[in-house]
């Protein structure tokens, strides 16, 4: 699959797990690996990115055994911008299907 | 195993060209990743199996960070990325023949209006050589310089000759582009075949007398020999060549013996083969070649001037190999053809100028330069 078209489908695939509660960053790469073939290097450049962009807030939990744990929580406007990613890509999706299944355009 | 693994990566990642911060947030996520991991009670080699080893993972990253909108990595001993404005080139072909027609319907200036054709190769070499190093701009623009300073002086004073001396600025700047490097002696030695060469023609020419002005060419050697680190040796050889040239003009002048003369100079010749480890034109080891050469194209250059006089006019572009020698030895093997190409467009340029008085169309030649530039960038 192209590269860019994969990353921006991991891009709304993060924002999407993200939506349904904080997790620190491996627990983004196990939800994602359970579900679509990932590269682990690439999950963490974009979890920072994306928390530049301000979709993402980040905070530190103690952990007993080892360094605090960084977890990710995603913003307001976050989340607008999953809504957005959201909506133009069931548009999209539909325009796809629509196409390959050969409906009612006959 | 966590220190090992960050240290492996850091020393990995700092051979790419990447600014510092952003490596700190690179080892910041591969710590932050590790740990997570522990804490999952994974183990080394797990973790190490999920997130590949420090090599892997650099490979990785420079493979998606190259194509993708957050960095742009590129190896330090690798190709780096050229984002240079190529569209200024793409259009001067346009806006050149539009200010040809203005010049040429507008002012009646087609020639030599057309000499706005030279503006295409010359945006190509300024956008293109322009880039780290000026001075190699300039050398790749002298060409350029000296054929419109030469048609300048041809067309509007007639000074066809001698002005085609004024080509002698491409081997200047060449020699010139080193001048940093260069002690003061050793360019002093670099460049006086030309300076000598540009007085010898202008003496000549505006004179009408060649002998004995020719004997400025023994400055050459004479200049040579200041790099001998043996004072003794350097009197004895300068001693030499002095009594040469008073014994040869004593000949001329006084007996009438020019031909005569000339054995007098078997004096420096043996004096230099006596005292000198080597012979006195070898400065050294690093540059034998480039001297063994400008003497071989010297001897060349006088002795068919001497003995055909038309050749003095173009016979000049065989000293051309000397930059173009240079550009082989030292360039990259990518970098070569384009290097070469200005020296190979004024040869043609200059062959169809000369031999057929197609001034007006040999300009074209210089299109190759940006043609190559082009089709050479397009392999890469």
């Amino acid at each position: 699959m192209n590269t860019q078209f994969k990353k921006g489908i991991i891009e709304i695939c993060v924002l999407k797990i993200m939506e349904d509660g904080d997790l620190c960053g491996f627990d983004v790469i196990e939800k994602l690996s359970n579900a679509v073939p990932v590269n682990e290097n690439t999950i963490y450049p974009l979890l920072r990115r994306l928390t530049m962009q301000e979709y993402f807030e980040t905070y530190k939990v103690p952990s007993p055994v080892g360094a605090p744990k960084k977890f990710y929580r995603i913003t307001g406007k976050g989340s607008e911008k999953l809504q957005e990613y959201l909506s133009d890509w069931k548009q999209f999706i539909k325009g796809v299907f629509k196409i390959l299944e050969g409906d009612d355009s006959k | 195993m966590k220190e090992g693994y960050l240290e492996e990566l850091k020393e990995l990642l700092s051979e790419y060209s990447i600014k510092q911060d952003e490596l700190e947030d690179i080892l910041a996520d591969y710590h932050e990743m590790i740990e997570d991991a522990k804490s999952k009670k994974m183990s080394d080699d797990e973790i190490i199996k999920m997130i590949g080893s420090p090599k892997q993972v650099v490979k990785d990253l420079s493979e998606e960070l190259e194509s993708g909108e957050e960095y742009i990595y590129y190896h330090r001993g690798g190709p780096k990325p050229e984002r240079r404005d190529n569209r200024l080139t793409a259009l001067m072909p346009f806006i050149s023949v539009i200010i040809y027609f203005i010049l040429g319907f507008g002012f009646n200036l087609w020639h030599p209006g057309w000499l706005v054709f030279l503006s295409i190769p010359m945006v190509a070499i300024v956008v293109n050589a322009f880039d780290k190093n000026a001075m190699n701009g300039l050398v790749a623009l002298s060409p350029f310089i000296a054929v419109i300073t030469y048609l300048i002086l041809g067309f509007s004073m007639g000074a066809w000759h001698p002005g085609w001396l004024v080509f002698m600025i491409i081997p200047l700047m060449g020699i010139l582009s080193g001048i940093k490097t260069m002690k003061f002696l050793s360019f002093l030695t670099a460049i006086s075949p030309f300076i000598i060469t540009i007085t010898f023609i202008f003496i000549g020419t505006y004179t009408g007398v060649w002998n004995p002005y020719w004997l400025l060419f023994l400055l050459i050697p004479m200049i040579g020999i200041l790099h001998e680190p043996k004072a003794w040796k350097v009197i004895v050889m300068e001693l030499s060549f002095a009594i040469a040239i008073a014994g040869y003009l004593v000949s001329g002048y006084i007996f009438e013996e020019w031909v005569l003369g000339l054995f007098s100079f078997l004096i420096p010749i043996g004096v230099s083969i006596l005292v000198s480890d080597d012979s006195f034109l070898v400065i050294n080891v690093g540059n034998k070649t480039i001297w063994i050469m400008t003497l071989i194209l010297g001897v060349i250059y006088i002795g068919l001037g001497i003995l055909i006089p038309e050749t003095w006019a173009y016979l000049w572009m065989i000293f051309l190999i000397i930059p173009v020698y240079a550009i082989v030895r030292y360039s990259s093997k990518s970098e070569r053809i384009i290097a070469v190409m200005p020296f190979v467009s004024l040869i043609i340029f200059f062959s169809l100028g000369f031999f057929f008085t197609w001034w007006k169309f040999a300009w074209i030649a210089f299109l190759l330069i940006p043609m190559v530039a082009i089709l050479k960038d397009n392999k890469k």
